[in-house]
């Protein structure tokens, strides 16, 4: 947790600086903007059905409690909390954590942003109705302990997504030749082969953990339409949707 | 929605011409807190077309009904070649009942469209506010709107810019525009005439640019004429008879002796176009974001397709938590616009610009165009079909 006790204008001025870079959709984080309407459909969608909310009620979300892991500059924990959520987010970067709070209060929306980890939060006992892993457990150094932490973090009844990339030739062409080499949508370094997980790696650690797999869908990019749609096809990437038996 | 927004107006629409009235109407019915900003629309003796998708937006507006009763029908479109050149086109009908529709279109006054419009606003839950905006600043989290005569700005989430081809909110939010001219003039007027139009609207293209007669309801016609500059000035010059006469010469007499119902008005030809759609939480509609000549129909048209696809952003943002004038949101519509904005410039541009071309491959291009889309059904169809809409809206609008 970072609590500034000394404010430095030309740190602020970089976060700012940085803000705008986060959100703007045209910019560096072009990819997850582009990468947003599909994600935040299918949870706005799964969230509704299964917390038995109207999704035309413009705050559907109001009275559940959502953490995000892996924030960023909280391009989801704003929608979520414009939803009614009340929302957290985590990112180990204090510097993400900074960019978003100034995002957030320029928003003018109420998001609890911490500088710290879901294994700490677990170790922490908070729990969630909602918890959203979208894009973080190819990054992380044991998937089955990350994902077990995880698991403890949703309430009895509550729903965790996850997000990712497989780990198939298919998605290393696109996911990381196409995407980082020959489009430079990302930095190159961004994802690792040997990171990449594959849908059964994390259907197994959160079923040990006493989660059922609720729904699994593929994510298939349409270069005409510059478009992201859900698919059938969960060669490159994937969302799965677990719960929590009440 | 949170506690920040909660009190606020969602959005402004700024410009109270046919866009903005349809705007905020449009918005508002889809439940976003909405404020027209503009004084109350002038008399325009000018007439519409409305096409087959605009009447569709209209009627889910539930205003169709309303202005159907003041439309007339354009069943039928004939184009004739009179250019006197070498090689000319032949005459080419288009009939909407191939293409399986009532009618392409439906020609109205503006002036009973804008009271149509206005009763509709009255009746609905947009906030009217009679007067021109001042500065604009588009900020972080909300645009703030100075009002002519009010000591408080307004500040909305989002700003629709429908005040027209010199927009001061165009520019509030930094958008660039390009312009073009052309070396003509148009010239509309309303004429009634001794014999039926049969819903037929009839095309002339002169060496000049096209003669248009447009039907309006009973033995009336709206006239759109372009030619030339001095051309069109000397015609403006003329007593109302003279200048009746010279319609009906030009006309071949097809509807019989005219009668001037409405004044003239001129106007040189011009184009424009924003190099984009939104920027800074303002989204352009309408003449704000493109001005192309009065050809085919497409002006009005394309401003209903502008508020329907923004209508569908915004609506798609608010059901995902994003922020209604937030850079996805506006992103969302300026791809949604791109292709069709671009198609109908260059569509109207390329038809104006080989009438006036005196370089003989030109001509034999366009009468080759035209004579097939004379002869070959499905190119007549497809051509029509894409005039009244295009085609790969569909597409684009399914999220």
């Amino acid at each position: 947790m970072t609590t500034k006790t000394t404010v430095d204008d030309a740190e602020v001025a970089r976060f700012s600086a940085m803000a705008d870079e986060w959100w703007d959709p045209t910019g560096k984080f072009r990819p997850l903007h582009k990468f947003s309407p599909v994600r935040l459909g299918y949870i706005k969608e799964h969230v509704s059905a299964h917390f038995a909310r109207n999704a035309e009620d413009p705050a559907a979300f109001k009275g559940l409690r959502f953490l995000d892991i892996g924030c960023g500059g909280g391009l989801l924990c704003e929608p979520m909390t414009r939803l009614g959520a009340e929302v957290i987010g985590v990112d180990p970067s204090p510097v993400n954590i900074e960019v978003a709070r100034l995002h957030a209060e320029r928003s003018g929306l109420q998001i609890d942003y911490r500088a710290t980890t879901a294994e700490d939060l677990a170790a922490a006992g908070e729990r969630f109705d909602v918890v959203l892993n979208m894009e973080v457990v190819e990054h992380v150094a044991d998937v089955p302990v990350y994902l077990a932490a995880c698991a403890q973090l949703v309430k009895p009844g509550g729903l965790m997504f996850v997000a990712t990339i497989n780990r198939t030739l298919k998605a290393y062409a696109l996911a990381i030749v196409a995407a980082e080499r020959v489009l430079r949508w990302l930095p190159p370094g961004t994802h690792s082969y040997e990171k990449l997980v594959k849908p059964a790696e994390i259907e197994g650690p959160l079923g040990e953990a006493g989660m059922t797999i609720v729904e699994r869908c593929g994510v298939t990019y349409n270069p005409l339409l510059d478009r992201w749609n859900r698919s059938r096809d969960m060669d490159m990437n994937y969302m799965l949707l677990a719960a929590r038996p009440k | 929605m949170n506690q920040a927004t909660a009190d606020r107006t969602e959005i402004a629409v700024v410009g109270s011409g046919p866009s903005g009235m349809i705007a905020a109407l449009l918005l508002s019915r889809r439940g976003f807190s909405t404020v027209l900003v503009g004084p109350r629309a002038k008399a325009d003796p000018r007439t519409t077309a409305l096409l087959d998708a605009s009447v569709a937006i209209l009627g889910d507006l539930g205003i169709w009904e309303d202005i159907a009763p003041l439309a007339a029908p354009l069943r039928q479109m004939r184009l004739i070649d009179d250019t006197g050149r070498l090689v000319r086109a032949p005459e080419t009908l288009f009939d909407s009942a191939e293409i399986d529709l009532d009618a392409f279109g439906y020609n109205v006054l503006n002036n009973d469209l804008n009271s149509v419009l206005e009763k509709a606003l009255a009746a609905s839950s947009v906030t009217r506010i009679e007067a021109l905006a001042d500065a604009i600043r588009p900020g972080d989290d909300g645009v703030e709107i100075d009002i002519e005569g009010r000591a408080t700005p307004l500040r909305v989430q989002l700003l629709v810019a429908s005040d027209g081809r010199s927009s001061r909110a165009r520019d509030a939010a930094g958008i660039a525009v390009q312009r073009w001219s052309y070396p003509q003039s148009a010239l509309v007027a309303n004429l009634s005439h001794q014999r039926p139009h049969d819903d037929t609207s009839t095309e002339f293209h002169t060496p000049h640019g096209p003669f248009t007669l447009v039907p309006l309801k009973g033995n009336r016609s709206s006239l759109v004429w372009v030619g030339e500059p001095k051309e069109i000035v000397a015609m403006q010059a003329l007593d109302d008879a003279a200048f009746a006469r010279e319609v009906e010469r030009h006309a071949k007499s097809i509807l019989g002796p005219m009668t001037l119902e409405s004044g003239r008005q001129v106007f040189p030809l011009s184009g424009m176009k924003a190099k984009t759609v939104a920027a800074n939480r303002i989204a352009l509609v309408g003449e704000t974001a493109h001005v192309f000549p009065p050809i085919g129909a497409q002006g009005l048209n394309l401003s209903l397709r502008d508020v329907a696809d923004l209508g569908d952003a915004c609506e798609r943002a608010r059901s995902n938590g994003q922020d209604i004038g937030g850079g996805a949101a506006l992103s969302a519509y300026a791809a949604a616009r791109r292709g069709d904005i671009d198609t109908r410039i260059f569509g109207v541009d390329t038809l104006n610009r080989t009438l006036l071309a005196d370089f003989l491959p030109i001509q034999m291009v366009r009468g080759l165009g035209l004579y097939l889309a004379g002869r070959v059904g499905p190119l007549r169809r497809l051509l029509m079909r894409e005039g009244v809409a295009p085609s790969f809206r569909g597409r684009a609008r399914s999220a």
